[in-house]
């Protein structure tokens, strides 16, 4: 740990800096005749903005990195799993049965456990369902997990092109989750079982780091691989599921910052890439949202760091070496 | 041979049996055989100017993208590899607004250059990355294509969001034959030179898919084949999506089901694998027109439901036979 401390702190102070900046940035570039309260009301939504980005960045980023390892695969992110799709059609279908005036669309919490429930309850039957068949297949599952998306995404079309125009405006409004239209309320829920999440992954780190030999030499030093598999594909699930409800899908995040911490601290200890990539997701996220709302580009955060994550893992392959 | 000779007999009469429906399906109650042979003059317009278009448009672009399928499959010797999992249709509608953007909306053969030239490009870079990994799982590659088309796309939405071009996107991003008339149909007709360029090449492909050193050791000139290949995938692409749109896993589902009852004979199967694609759209288009009657949903949501079904069971029948 001691070698990696200066990046680390250089690490923190970045983050840290990039929440006072995204905190109080805007009443400088801004108009600043506003009164206190006014000025009051602001940097606590944005306080919360912060804290939602910050959970669910490290959600995305320990999860992503516990992924990569189990999936012995670098290019690999568990957002490819279709918690979207689910996570859209949840709000379609609460919609279409219940309307949108029912308790369970219109209540914070329920809608965020609903929301979930549904995700970790579909990405857990298809583990359970895909991996007690083929042994270890996670190459299947995660084509069967494109494939069901795909299949989701369009019953909820279907669905959508039936239900009544006001309805639709509601589900629009309510499956393009971002950092702007965050809801405040459910962080509280969101903190807990994120501390609980990551207090279990950080458990398995040293399996990790075995497991990060492959499966054959993992199994050979005593690690029960299959086992340690399924379980952390629960965590993730759990993990995903609430990023997800949180701040909206970004395929590309965890690709992206578990890669440039294991280029920035080239070790394979996970606990070491587990604080750096956390971090480094924390900067990119807040940065990102900071720079879009600055400059006023008018584009989500999300598609900006897709973009971005998606060139860095063309140049990963690009980078590989043949028949590698 | 008798065996076979049957089959294709049967696929003929279901093909011809639904094409007639798919003439005679649709809101207008003026179009009746009686009438047509009575000499109707409003019957015949109806016919010619969109029944006949909209069920040629389905023939020419299902049986063009099916052996596109095919040939990908070839070449790529990956059986999930399509246009669809390989960034091709992704590229193509980049081409697509970018066209828009640098030429107005006027142009539909600017359009299709630029829809080509990025499907080409795209297609080429892919089968380069693909040479790269070859010892890696099957499933492995059509992933990475997936995950690379989501990259494109991200990028397509950031140009899209950026220049106030959303609704294009979503426009291009639903599959239709309502919008066939006489007018646009014959944009399609394009595709006829690659398919009959893939059915004379046809033994070539199946030389080539049984790999690089087999193929040359016969005779093949391995790259010509192979760029040859490219070309009339990314043609029939680019086609089929300015006409009508994506297509989902037509061009995955289709050879592989005919692979499963005639073996993976190029030369013997492309002619059925066309056959069998129409067929199978033109069911579903069937479907789509009388699904919501008299109003009609996007084919694109029908095959997505119907294709992914079908996937999932070639997915977890295909895992089956590589175990035994």
């Amino acid at each position: 740990m001691q070698k990696f401390s200066k990046l680390f702190s250089l690490l923190f102070i970045m983050a840290v800096t990039a929440f006072i900046l995204y905190i109080f940035l805007w009443y400088f570039t801004g108009n600043q005749s506003i009164t206190q309260s006014a000025f009051q009301s602001i940097v606590s939504r944005r306080l919360s903005h912060v804290i939602a980005m910050t959970v669910a960045a490290i959600l995305i980023a320990v999860s992503s990195l516990s992924f990569q390892t189990i999936t012995n695969n670098r290019l690999l992110t568990p957002s490819m799993l279709g918690f979207d799709a689910v996570f859209i059609a949840t709000q379609t279908f609460l919609i279409f049965i219940f309307g949108t005036n029912s308790t369970f669309f219109s209540n914070p919490y329920y809608n965020f456990i609903i929301s979930s429930f549904v995700m970790i309850f579909i990405s857990l039957s298809l583990y359970s369902f895909i991996l007690k068949k083929n042994k270890n297949q996670i190459f299947v599952l995660l084509l069967v997990g494109l494939v069901i998306s795909t299949l989701i995404s369009s019953i909820t079309s279907f669905i959508q092109r039936i239900m009544n125009p006001d309805e639709l405006d509601t589900v629009i409004s309510a499956s393009m989750v971002s950092i702007g239209n965050i809801n405040t309320k459910i962080i509280y829920l969101a903190i807990p079982l994120m501390i609980i999440l990551i207090g279990l992954f950080y458990k398995n780190r040293r399996y990790y780091d075995t497991m990060t030999l492959g499966d054959d030499n993992a199994i050979n030093l005593g690690v029960d691989y299959h086992k340690k598999t399924k379980e952390t594909m629960i965590y993730i699930a759990f993990s995903m599921a609430i990023a997800t409800a949180l701040i909206g899908p970004i395929t590309f995040l965890g690709l992206l910052t578990v890669n440039l911490a294991r280029e920035i601290f080239k070790t394979y200890r996970h606990s070491v890439i587990m604080l750096g990539s956390s971090l480094i997701a924390i900067i990119t996220l807040v940065l990102g949202q900071l720079i879009i709302e600055q400059l006023k580009i008018g584009v989500p955060v999300t598609v900006l760091i897709n973009l971005i994550g998606g060139a860095y893992m063309i140049y990963l392959i690009w980078r590989m070496k043949p028949s590698d | 041979m008798k065996k076979l000779n049957y089959r294709r007999w049967l696929l003929v009469i279901l093909f011809i049996a639904f094409f007639i429906m798919s003439i005679f399906i649709g809101v207008s109650k003026e179009m009746t055989i009686e009438r047509l042979l009575s000499g109707d003059k409003r019957a015949w317009l109806i016919l010619t100017e969109s029944r006949w278009p909209r069920t040629m448009a389905i023939v020419l672009s299902a049986s063009a993208l099916s052996i596109s399928g095919l040939i990908m499959q070839a070449i790529s010797r990956n059986k999930y590899v399509s246009p669809s999992t390989s960034g091709t249709t992704d590229a193509a509608m980049l081409g697509i607004l970018l066209s828009y953007l640098v030429l107005g909306s006027s142009s539909t053969l600017g359009r299709f250059i630029f829809a080509f030239i990025f499907a080409f490009i795209s297609s080429f870079f892919f089968m380069k990355f693909i040479s790269r990994l070859k010892h890696r799982d099957v499933i492995y590659i059509p992933l990475m294509g997936i995950m690379y088309g989501g990259i494109l796309s991200a990028f397509a939405t950031m140009i899209a969001l950026s220049s106030d071009s959303m609704d294009l996107i979503n426009q291009l991003t639903h599959g239709q034959f309502t919008t066939i008339t006489k007018d646009n149909y014959y944009l399609l007709l394009i595709v006829i030179i690659p398919l009959v360029v893939a059915i004379f090449y046809a033994n070539k492909f199946s030389l080539v898919s049984a790999g690089k050193d087999f193929a040359v050791n016969l005779g093949v000139n391995y790259n010509f084949v192979l760029t040859l290949g490219v070309l009339i995938v990314s043609l029939v692409s680019a086609t089929t999506f300015i006409t009508v749109g994506p297509l989902p896993f037509i061009g995955l589902i289709i050879p592989n089901i005919m692979s499963s009852l005639y073996g993976d004979n190029v030369g013997k199967t492309i002619i059925d694998v066309g056959l069998f694609g129409a067929v199978f759209v033109l069911i579903n288009d069937i479907i789509s027109r009388l699904i919501i009657y008299p109003s009609e949903i996007s084919i694109s949501l029908t095959m997505g439901i119907i294709g992914a079904f079908i996937f999932l069971i070639l997915i977890f029948k295909g895992g089956r036979h590589a175990k035994v």
